[in-house]
């Protein structure tokens, strides 16, 4: 059977008409609100919808105060790792120090060593967030809170707890306070050690062993602390997050305009229909060629 | 989609712990779209207004490898995959106006006791955002 021009555009258009009905069917629902998502003809209750939208908005919120609350302690957490780090080194100091071998020329290559480590360690101690202290307490404008000067350490933050809100009735403390730090004998330690390797104290040098291990203990048990609270804070993280898209998506349900967009997107009919088009007009374009030819 | 339990079969599941933005609502049906399947509605039978486009987890193929966190399977009473249902919701994207799929928090179904949970995975592959080929 020969296949006409006709034939050919007659298929076409059939093609064009039927994806056009498809899209039509979703159209008219839409005009007649009758809609495919709800069962119930009830007209959309506008005060809830804006009290979902509220709490989507306070949610954001929170989220945004989560973000900062997870560098803070982030920050910390480095540092404190860091900090454990140094002491682990000392601790190996320690070691090499109290081999009966070693003499006051080795001591004072080591007493170097550790004079590194505590300005390292002060460092640290002294580390911001956003300019913010972070092992300040409340005083996080305070710019180098611990100072050493060779023999002691002070300490000018505060022992406050920051306190965030990440949820309704939840608030986490995101810090670890300088007077933590202190009561670990993270500098009283090194200091002590500095000055037995100066004046070649083999009892204090062999102490250190085991003291440097309870600071090491102690840095880990803080460290530990603001990870649990760190993981609190994913969890809150995660759940907001997920409520906002379920509010999300229950508001979704109501835009009947975006609905019948989506339908219509996931459907792809708009891609069949211009499919179509284009192929008809081509079809009609050879048409009119031959007509004048 | 039915539930095997010994009072009869049921669309209807019991959340525990509402879902997350809906914690106050503990029951929610499953009901079909006749003319747009294969999704459903899920749809709270105590405040029917609240709904939610959902699709079966097992026509997208992003669960296969993923496994469960044990002690949300325990919640839910599920010792192995056998009546373990997967559900995931839908929600259309502002910008481009397409359905996304949330399969990093699907909602898992026991579909021999009825109960069922909204759970958070953090296995990679799995995104808040997943775009909907046709299926």
């Amino acid at each position: 059977m020969r296949i006409t021009d006709g034939m050919v555009s007659r298929n076409l258009l059939t093609n064009i008409n039927s994806s056009r009905e498809t899209m039509n069917v979703y159209s008219q629902q839409q005009a007649t609100g009758k809609r495919l998502n709800k069962v119930s003809d009830d007209p959309v209750d506008y005060t809830k919808v804006e009290s979902f939208r509220s709490i989507i908005i306070k949610n954001d919120q929170y989220l945004d105060g989560i973000g900062l609350a997870k560098g803070y302690i982030d920050i910390s957490l480095t540092s404190l790792e860091q900090m454990n780090e140094g002491i682990m080194s000392a601790k190996d100091i320690a070691l090499k120090a109290s081999d009966v071998s070693q003499t006051q020329k080795d001591y004072d290559v080591y007493k170097d060593q550790i004079e590194d480590i505590i300005e390292d360690t002060i460092s640290l101690t002294n580390s911001t967030f956003m300019g913010n202290s972070i092992f300040a307490g409340t005083k996080t404008d305070t710019e180098n809170a611990f100072i050493y000067n060779s023999t002691s350490v002070t300490y000018t933050g505060n022992d406050k707890k920051i306190s965030r809100k990440i949820a309704d009735n939840y608030y986490v403390d995101v810090n670890v306070t300088g007077r933590e730090l202190i009561n670990t004998n993270l500098f009283s330690r090194l200091i002590d050690f500095k000055e037995a390797l100066a004046n070649g104290d083999i009892s204090t040098i062999s102490d250190s062993i085991d003291r440097l291990d309870e600071v090491s203990e102690s840095v880990t048990k803080l460290n530990s602390s603001l990870g649990s609270v760190k993981m609190q804070i994913i969890n809150t993280e995660n759940r907001i997050n997920t409520a906002n898209l379920n509010l999300k998506s229950y508001l979704s349900n109501l835009e009947d305009a975006d609905m019948a967009e989506a339908i219509t997107n996931y459907k792809s009919e708009e891609t069949a229909y211009q499919a179509a088009l284009h192929a008809t007009s081509n079809a009609i374009n050879l048409n009119i060629l031959n007509f004048l030819r | 989609m039915t539930t095997e339990t010994r009072t009869g079969s049921s669309t209807t599941y019991k959340f525990e712990y509402g879902l997350p933005g809906f914690e106050n609502l503990s029951e929610f049906e499953f009901r079909n779209l006749d003319e747009f399947p294969p999704f459903k509605l899920l749809q709270s039978t105590d405040m029917p207004d609240i709904s939610m486009i959902v699709l079966d987890g097992s026509l997208l193929n992003v669960f296969e490898n993923v496994s469960f966190p044990k002690h949300e399977m325990n919640i839910l009473g599920l010792e192995n995959r056998e009546y373990l249902r997967i559900f995931v919701i839908l929600r259309i994207e502002e910008e481009t106006k397409h359905f996304v799929a949330n399969t990093k928090a699907p909602i898992i179904l026991n579909t021999y006791t009825g109960f069922g949970k909204q759970i958070i995975l953090d296995s990679p592959g799995l995104s808040e955002d997943y775009k909907l080929d046709n299926l």
